[in-house]
């Protein structure tokens, strides 16, 4: 190797270089961190998310009161400095069904997604991945996921799995793999053309390797995004069949549940309205905002 | 007789079906001694980087026989083809797009070691290390990602990634032709270089004919997924035998002579 | 053959730079030059030299925001620069055709070409719409498209690449203009198809009366089709003479590196010397003379102070360089 060595050592001797002896090694995921702190409205947003997670699951110690908690004297009040929010009919406190709310809407939300995910991530990598028959039949189900309105699905499954927290989340994640299957599949898809992955090929680099190494860290991104605005989307979806009575049973708090119950003493007593539609409207635009900041990042590539 | 260390006979490779037949490589036959070159020569859509693909099973040719150190490597199951793998290496025209985005460029000249189970962790290290320095990046750099370094540097370290295996034989498919003018020469000379020292056998496909002469022992001339004319080098561009291929060479615009340049000022 | 005309294009110490996450990129710093009637200009550079930069960015077809241009392009007197979004729509398509580099991408693929040729000469006034189709079918005739009232309902991705740019070419001399741009027309082309369409280009220019502008990486193209060429590396000039100033007596070692590493036939056998090392991003240029680092004569006053363009062998050769020759 002595000739190229001396040859090609001079080349490099003179050579720019990378540009990480500028950046000082922030690459991969701190490059990504960094684009993502310059998007302000995103960075606030996961400062409130990031808060209500915080307050939502520790409910039982924060909540200044229990969701079921009932003082029939306090009944219909105003906000106060005992109760932030105010209280309902049963004279519960506001502010601590919000938060009981909050919690219930990431547990769905997180769940719903996770499962959404997980079947439509297998589902539509194997279609990606090996096409063909299997890829063709896939997509077909796909259409006919897309085709039935998801509402009216989730009223079938409610209907027959009955009300509660676990069928909610269950039933929207089934609901919404489609897709999930569609967007993994059309990445793989686009991905599996790309020259690194010929390349790896070549190596000798056998299905498993090229989909953990070559395809799978450069689809995540994608996802990543479709998730943060998935979330919301599922939160929606949730708190729809609680408006309609399908979702969460009562007394049990969810968004939807506060809101539809506030809107019938809307002209009377319209905070009971106007708080949870409030931090209801904040939680999902807060995720929109997230959503929006990683497709930055991530559409960058 | 020579020694061969790739033989290719009758390989075609047909895509499409019914009317939209696009018949790739047509009955192409080759055959590459060790240490050598072969340049293949070709305009867009003559085939001939199916061929180069076909050749190592990326595409499955459609008939014909490859052998490579003279055992029949076509037609066998892949299982029983992984280990030519080894042997045979590809440097693509893309010097970014072949490299994966989300891994460090010491990673990527590592990974076919991982693939095989070669050395351990240091071993391997050790000889990412290496192969850098051959190629002319500094090993510091092995943490960097490929956006960070430029086109020809990207391809220095597709060729590092190719030679990790100690392979025998590489397929360049136009592997110089996206780099700069100034950066071609270089990648050309390593390419070179490299030859003479590890004794690697070089199928070079391009469509640049200054190149392709100047790396090049054989030349083959293709055309429509059709062999025009297949010769030593010196052959084909000192007395081409064949019209197409005189055209080609008569097209390649040269550096104008003063006199010439004197000749057309004053006419 | 000189030539007094007033010149069709002038540039005055064009710069051109963009506002990026990385710092200020200089993409062109200083580019002057004068274009007269009937003269083909060679900007030849590598990758970020910018001969691209320069001319899309005088001709506005480059995003204004983060832009920040210094310097004068008289077009026949107007100053391109100092003209709006209205007033450049006027002269681009009409009074300056360009050519690109991938004339998939600049036609419409939706489009069947003949009316999209005739669209821009109705838009700019220069045909009738009873007479445009036949004036089309003429130009495509003219540009070397043979069965020309055929093709003219052929949609772009039924013809070749050597055709498209063909329907490029006729497309831009639709209108009549006095200055053709030509970014890179034949480098997706073949090398059979691209001398038929220099050839054109070349045939054009004399029976219209022309004048072009050839931005290429190819320099063997450029001295073979120019009659002068500018030559740049890192947004800068490094060199600027006849085509016939630059082959007997090239003053910038860049522009003898450029030669002397340039892969043309009958290099077999004898070992080319490359210029060592890599194009700068122009985001981190070097101090003085951007090409001392990869300079085989810099001395330590390349490393410090930057040349300026002087006068070189005789009246119209220029060199950037402390030490030329």
């Amino acid at each position: 190797m002595s000739k190229a060595d001396t040859q090609n050592a001079d080349v490099e001797a003179v050579g720019a270089g990378p540009e990480q002896a500028r950046y000082g090694g922030s690459v991969g995921f701190f490059r990504d961190i960094r684009r993502f702190r310059r998007n302000k409205p995103a960075v606030a947003s996961l400062i409130y998310i990031i808060v209500l997670f915080i307050v939502a699951f520790l409910a039982d110690w924060v909540a200044p009161f229990h969701y079921e908690t009932t003082s029939p004297a306090h009944a219909l009040e105003g906000s106060s400095w005992r109760h932030w929010f105010g209280t309902d009919e049963l004279g519960r406190d506001l502010f601590s069904r919000i938060i009981y709310s909050a919690r219930n809407a990431i547990i769905v939300s997180f769940g719903s997604v996770l499962i959404g995910l997980l079947i439509g991530a297998v589902i539509g990598a194997i279609s990606g991945y090996y096409g063909r028959w299997l890829d063709i039949l896939v997509m077909r189900i796909v259409d006919i996921m897309f085709a039935f309105p998801q509402f009216l699905l989730l009223i079938i499954l409610v209907t027959a799995m009955g009300r509660g927290l676990m069928t909610m989340f269950i039933a929207i994640g089934i609901t919404s793999w489609a897709g999930y299957a569609r967007l993994v599949r059309g990445q793989i898809l686009s991905a599996k053309n790309n020259d690194y992955v010929e390349a790896a090929r070549c190596l000798g680099s056998k299905d498993g390797h090229i989909i953990r190494s070559y395809i799978a860290p450069n689809i995540v991104g994608p996802i990543i995004v479709a998730v943060s605005f998935g979330i919301p989307a599922a939160m929606m979806a949730e708190s729809a069949m609680s408006l309609i009575g399908m979702g969460l049973r009562p007394p049990m708090p969810s968004w939807g549940n506060l809101i539809s119950s506030g809107m019938m003493q809307m002209y009377g007593f319209p905070h009971l309205v106007l708080w949870p539609s409030l931090t209801f409207g904040l939680t999902l635009l807060a995720f929109t905002f997230i959503g929006d900041g990683l497709r930055e990042v991530y559409g960058k590539e | 007789m020579a020694d061969y260390i790739f033989e290719a006979n009758h390989i075609s490779k047909t895509f499409g079906k019914g009317g939209q037949r696009v018949v790739a490589v047509d009955d192409i036959s080759l055959r590459i001694p060790r240490g050598k070159t072969l340049g293949v020569l070709g305009e867009s859509g003559s085939g001939k980087s199916t061929l180069g693909r076909c050749i190592l099973r990326l595409i499955e040719p459609d008939s014909g026989e490859i052998r490579f150190n003279g055992e029949i490597i076509s037609g066998i199951t892949h299982r029983r083809f992984r280990p030519y793998r080894r042997n045979m290496q590809m440097i693509f025209q893309n010097p970014f797009s072949s490299l994966n985005p989300k891994m460090s460029v010491g990673s990527a000249i590592e990974d076919p070691m991982r693939i095989w189970g070669i050395g351990d962790k240091e071993s391997r290290r050790k000889r990412v290390k290496e192969l850098m320095d051959i190629v002319g990046i500094h090993p510091r750099f092995a943490y960097a990602f490929p956006y960070e370094f430029s086109g020809g540097q990207q391809q220095r370290i597709n060729i590092a990634r190719a030679l990790a295996l100690d392979p025998k034989f590489i397929v360049c498919d136009e592997a110089v032709s996206a780099l700069d003018v100034s950066i071609q020469a270089q990648i050309v000379n390593l390419l070179m270089d490299l030859q003479k020292e590890l004794d690697l056998t070089y199928l070079f496909i391009s469509h640049n004919l200054g190149v392709v002469e100047y790396l090049s022992d054989e030349v083959l001339i293709m055309r429509n997924g059709k062999l025009v004319e297949c010769s030593t080098a010196e052959d084909i561009f000192l007395n081409p035998k064949d019209e197409y291929t005189r055209n080609l060479i008569n097209s390649v615009p040269s550096m104008p002579t003063a006199e010439q340049l004197l000749a057309k000022i004053s006419r | 053959m000189e030539r007094n005309d007033a010149p069709i294009l002038e540039v005055q110490d064009l710069k051109v730079a963009f506002q990026t996450d990385t710092g200020l990129l200089k993409a062109v710093d200083g580019l002057d030059f004068k274009l007269r009637p009937g003269e083909v200009l060679g900007i030849v550079g590598e990758s970020g030299s910018g001969k691209s930069v320069s001319m899309l960015s005088i001709t506005g077809l480059i995003k204004k925001e983060g832009r920040e241009t210094g310097g004068k392009a008289l077009f026949l007197g107007r100053d391109l620069l100092k003209l709006n979004a209205d007033g450049l729509a006027k002269i681009l398509g009409k009074e300056i055709g360009f050519v690109f580099q991938n004339p998939m991408s600049s036609l419409n693929p939706t489009l069947r070409i003949g009316p999209q040729i005739a669209e821009g000469m109705l838009l700019h006034g220069k045909a009738k719409r009873s007479e445009v189709k036949d004036m089309v079918v003429e130009l495509l005739n003219k540009v070397g498209i043979r069965e020309p009232a055929m093709r003219y309902r052929a949609y772009p991705h039924e013809l070749s690449g050597g055709m498209r740019q063909r329907v490029m070419i006729a497309m831009a001399l639709s209108c009549g203009p006095k200055l053709l741009i030509a970014d890179e027309p034949t480098t997706a082309l073949d090398v059979t198809v691209e001398k038929q369409i220099l050839e054109l280009m070349m045939q054009m220019k004399d029976d219209l009366g022309l004048s072009i502008i050839m931005i290429t990486h190819n320099l063997p193209v450029a001295l073979n089709y120019c009659d002068r060429v500018l030559v740049l590396y890192a947004g800068r000039m490094m060199e600027k003479g006849s085509a016939y100033q630059l082959v007997s007596k090239a003053g910038h070692p860049y522009t003898k590196a450029l030669f002397s590493s340039n892969m043309e036939l009958g290099r077999k056998g004898i070992r080319i010397e490359p210029i060592k090392g890599n194009i700068p991003p122009l985001t981190q240029l070097p101090e003085g003379c951007r090409f001392h680092p990869r300079c085989p004569a810099a001395k330590d006053k390349c490393r410090s102070e930057a040349p300026v363009l002087l006068q070189a062998t005789d009246d119209s050769h220029f060199v950037s360089c402390h030490f030329p020759n």
